[in-house]
C-alpha cells in the first residue's frame, strides 16, 4: 500500500474524490484527514502500475483542479 | 550522465507574488511532459517535477520555461481580473438584446412602431413611377 499526502490548501477534496472515481477500475483507495493533509492510500493495484500510479494519480488531481 | 536522465527537480514559489490560480494554470501546461506534485513548505509552494519516460527534452531548461509560463499566466490572471466588470457588461448587453422581443419592454416596441410606419408608406414613396403616372393619365 502506498500513501499520498495532499496539502489541504493546495488540493481541494472534490478534485481528489474525482480522481479516486476515475482510478477506481485499477486500484482501491482509502482517504483520511491528517493535520493539514488529506492522506490517500492506494492498494490492490497491478504490479505493472507500481512505478507510475502515484504520479499519474497526482497529475490527474492537479489537472482536475484546473478544469473542474 | 545523460541530460535526459530521469531526475526530480524542485522549485519554491512565493504565493504572495504569484497567485495560486496562475500556478495551477502553469502546472497544467507541464502535465503532459512531467509528473507534478505540490506541497507547502514555510509558506511557500514547493513544486516537484519528475520527467515522464516519453519526455526527451532538455530538462535544464525546465526552470526557465516554467517561470516564463508562470509570469505569462500571472499577467493573464491579473488582466482578466482587471477587465472582469467590462467583460460582464459586454455579456449582459449581448444577452439583453438576444432575448425574445416580447421580454424587452419599451426598446423593441418603439423600434417596431418605427418599422411599421415606413411600411405603411404615408408619403407614397414606395409606389413605382409607372403606377403613379398611369393613375394621372387615367384621370
Amino acid at each position: 500500500m502506498l500513501f499520498i499526502d495532499f496539502h489541504k490548501n493546495l488540493y481541494p477534496q472534490s478534485s481528489i474524490l474525482k480522481a479516486i472515481k476515475a482510478f477506481q477500475g485499477i486500484a482501491k483507495f482509502t482517504i483520511k484527514q491528517k493535520n493539514r493533509y488529506i492522506r490517500v492510500g492506494v492498494y490492490d493495484y497491478d504490479n505493472g502500475y507500481h512505478k507510475v500510479i502515484k504520479q499519474e494519480f497526482c497529475n490527474y488531481v492537479l489537472a482536475s483542479i484546473k478544469s473542474p | 550522465m545523460s541530460k535526459y536522465a530521469k531526475k526530480e527537480q524542485e522549485f519554491l514559489i512565493n504565493p504572495r507574488i504569484y497567485p495560486l490560480e496562475a500556478i495551477y494554470a502553469t502546472c497544467y501546461v507541464f502535465v503532459d511532459r512531467y509528473y507534478l506534485f505540490l506541497d507547502e513548505v514555510r509558506q511557500r509552494i514547493k513544486i516537484v517535477f519528475t520527467p515522464k519516460a516519453s519526455n526527451r527534452r532538455n530538462h535544464n531548461l525546465l526552470k526557465g520555461e516554467f517561470l516564463n509560463e508562470l509570469l505569462n499566466n500571472t499577467l493573464r490572471f491579473k488582466i482578466s481580473k482587471r477587465n472582469q466588470r467590462i467583460r460582464e457588461m459586454i455579456v449582459k448587453e449581448a444577452l439583453f438584446f438576444s432575448q425574445p422581443k416580447k421580454e424587452i419592454d419599451g426598446v423593441v416596441a418603439s423600434e417596431e412602431k418605427t418599422n411599421q410606419s415606413w411600411q405603411n408608406d404615408p408619403e407614397g414613396i414606395a409606389i413605382p413611377w409607372e403606377e403613379k403616372y398611369k393613375r394621372k393619365k387615367s384621370r
